[in-house]
């Protein structure tokens, strides 16, 4: 198992390394010269001997393997360069903004955990009713609804028609409802179905014909002994959902003018503030790689009986 | 192994009447999706205009009808690229090995580190707005799926006997996978794709909802919402329209998709 989780943190390591040459070579597609962008934005048409000098400050006359080794340096010691819109270090843009989506996407992952494993088992139960057909339509349809469909619906339905919540800001603990629910709810629903049929399947399974067979009540077997089997599956689906928590906060920031990473993202990609999309991207993906990391050891601990020769799916 | 499934023929008869209409949009509403009329601005429901009008005075369903061109053609178009370089770059990999595969793998689990959306975004955040960047930023997180599912799936595959055999009879390696392997993962290809294009249309709708996708004035669902945001309190089925064009066109997908995973038995296969 210590040999295992030794791979896996050189795995770790290796990703991030990958991560960060792979943000490195976006930069290859801005549109244009950096230099241009950054003196462009001060309102004047840069002469040619400014953008030179500019490239020479910015370190953009050295090679790409010296450029790459110098950011990455600045990298480590959390420099992500300087935002071209506020002059200011991204590190302390994204520190100011981090706790709003913070609040919103640990909100979402909580709520879709405590909804998703009842509701699936809920369904389970009242299997081939009525009440369960209806659950299986309705999380069918909230599957496919895109989060920017769903935040629009709820806030006409709920702030406009009912006035209930507050729609834009963060102002009051009420004006988070509104986007954690949106956040949460379709990928709520594509786990209702997920961890229902995991749980339906392992009941197919012969152990658990065993179990009836020696008499034990039905509810015995679904919570003591088929639950804990499909447990596995549902924590490995719980890291890979932060992925999609993530993107889909972007979406639920932007509709609810929620003050936090993903709307500063959307505004500094209008202004082509590419250090911050940089950075965005570059945090984002090593929380997510470092998450994933962490739920493979768990579930390793959980059962050292999974062959920990392949990676993961998605 | 169910041979017939209610939801793949509902979805997937959904999925026909979307193309249909996109195939015949000017045909099925006489008036000009991008035509203004200031005089007739955020009106709702009535006779001459069904679904209303925006806040440019355009017609609701006319642009409705006209965006099944972008937003099902476009999704298709990202669908068919992704598939094509997936499943070549899957099978090359997978089939000849060597320091192809491993870079291939290498390249396949740096971009899974990425969470999709965000990694779009930052593409066409830095490519630049535009439907052909948005295409390219989605094609560029999915034919991750198809090149792993691929790979994988030639992997076994050339150790079957009857690519053994075709070897030994001198065949060659391009008839190997164009005869033997190819026609064996085609019908996983097929059911991946089937519940994969869902979640790429559900990515080119955010990207042209937050502004980077299609640009306006062009009708498009994501579009529309777009700049029906401002309206939410005023003009509510500006919203209602294309947010139920969009969940019907991806539901049918998710019901065809998961009805043929059913039907083909290869559900496991793809992850459903």
């Amino acid at each position: 198992m210590w040999k295992y989780a030794a791979k896996k943190t050189l795995g770790l390591v290796a990703i991030l390394f990958g991560v960060s040459v792979l943000t490195f070579v976006l930069t290859a597609w801005i549109r244009g010269n950096p230099a241009e962008v950054v003196l462009g934005r001060a309102g004047v048409d840069p002469s040619r001997a400014d953008v030179v000098m500019m490239e020479q400050r910015m370190g953009l006359d050295q090679s790409i393997v010296a450029r790459y080794l110098d950011w990455a340096r600045n990298l480590l010691r959390l420099d992500f360069g300087t935002s071209y819109t506020s002059g200011l270090p991204v590190i302390e843009e994204i520190k100011y903004r981090l706790p709003a989506t913070l609040h919103l996407t640990a909100g979402a992952f909580v709520l879709m955990l405590v909804t998703a494993v009842p509701i699936a088992i809920f369904m389970v139960v009242k299997k081939d009713s009525w009440t369960e057909y209806s659950l299986n339509a309705v999380t069918f349809i909230v599957m496919g609804t895109p989060g920017f469909v769903l935040g629009m619906g709820l806030a006409w339905l709920i702030s406009v028609r009912l006035r209930l919540l507050p729609m834009v800001g963060n102002k009051t603990p009420a004006h988070s409802v509104l986007p954690i629910i949106t956040l949460a709810l379709p990928m709520a629903c594509r786990y209702i179905r997920l961890i229902r049929s995991n749980i339906i399947e392992v009941l197919d399974e012969d152990y658990i014909f065993l179990l009836r067979t020696r008499g034990l009540k039905e509810r015995t077997i679904l919570f003591s002994h088929a639950l804990k089997n499909a447990f596995i599956p549902i924590v490995n689906l719980m890291g890979i959902s932060l992925g999609s928590l993530l993107g889909g906060s972007i979406v639920v920031e932007s509709i609810f003018s929620w003050p936090g990473l993903g709307n500063y993202l959307m505004i500094s990609i209008g202004n082509r503030d590419y250090p911050v999309v940089l950075a965005y991207v570059l945090l984002m993906a090593t929380v997510f790689v470092a998450i994933n990391y962490l739920v493979d050891l768990f579930i390793c601990f959980l059962d050292p009986r999974i062959p920990f020769t392949e990676g993961k799916g998605r | 192994m169910k041979k017939y499934n209610r939801g793949t023929t509902v979805g997937g008869s959904i999925i026909l009447l979307l193309l249909l209409a996109s195939a015949f949009a000017s045909s099925l509403v006489t008036m000009n999706p991008t035509a203004s009329d200031l005089m007739n601005r955020l009106k709702p429901p009535n006779f001459s205009h069904i679904l209303g009008t925006d806040h440019l005075g355009r017609d609701v369903f006319s642009r409705l009808v006209h965006a099944t061109r972008l937003s099902v053609g476009v999704s298709v178009a990202a669908l068919s690229v992704s598939i094509a370089t997936g499943l070549s770059l899957g099978l090359v990999a997978g089939y000849f090995r060597g320091v192809i595969d491993s870079l291939l793998m290498a390249v396949i689990n740096i971009l899974l580190a990425f969470p999709g959306m965000i990694l779009s975004l930052a593409i066409v955040g830095i490519a630049g707005t535009g439907l052909g960047n948005a295409v390219f930023a989605v094609c560029v997180v999915s034919w991750t799926g198809y090149a792993r599912v691929v790979r994988g799936m030639t992997l076994s595959l050339k150790e079957r006997d009857f690519v053994k055999a075709a070897r030994i009879s001198g065949s060659s390696d391009m008839k190997i996978i164009a005869r033997h392997i190819l026609p064996n993962l085609l019908t996983t290809v097929i059911v991946y794709a089937a519940t994969n294009i869902s979640s790429i249309a559900m990515q080119l709708a955010a990207l042209s909802f937050l502004g980077l996708g299609a640009q306006p004035p062009a009708p498009e669902w994501g579009i529309m919402l777009n700049e029906a945001k401002g309206y939410i309190s005023t003009a509510p089925w500006l919203i209602l329209a294309p947010g139920s064009a969009l969940v019907l066109m991806i539901s049918a997908f998710n019901l065809f998709g998961e009805g043929l995973a059913l039907c083909l038995n290869e559900g496991k296969r793809v992850g459903i």
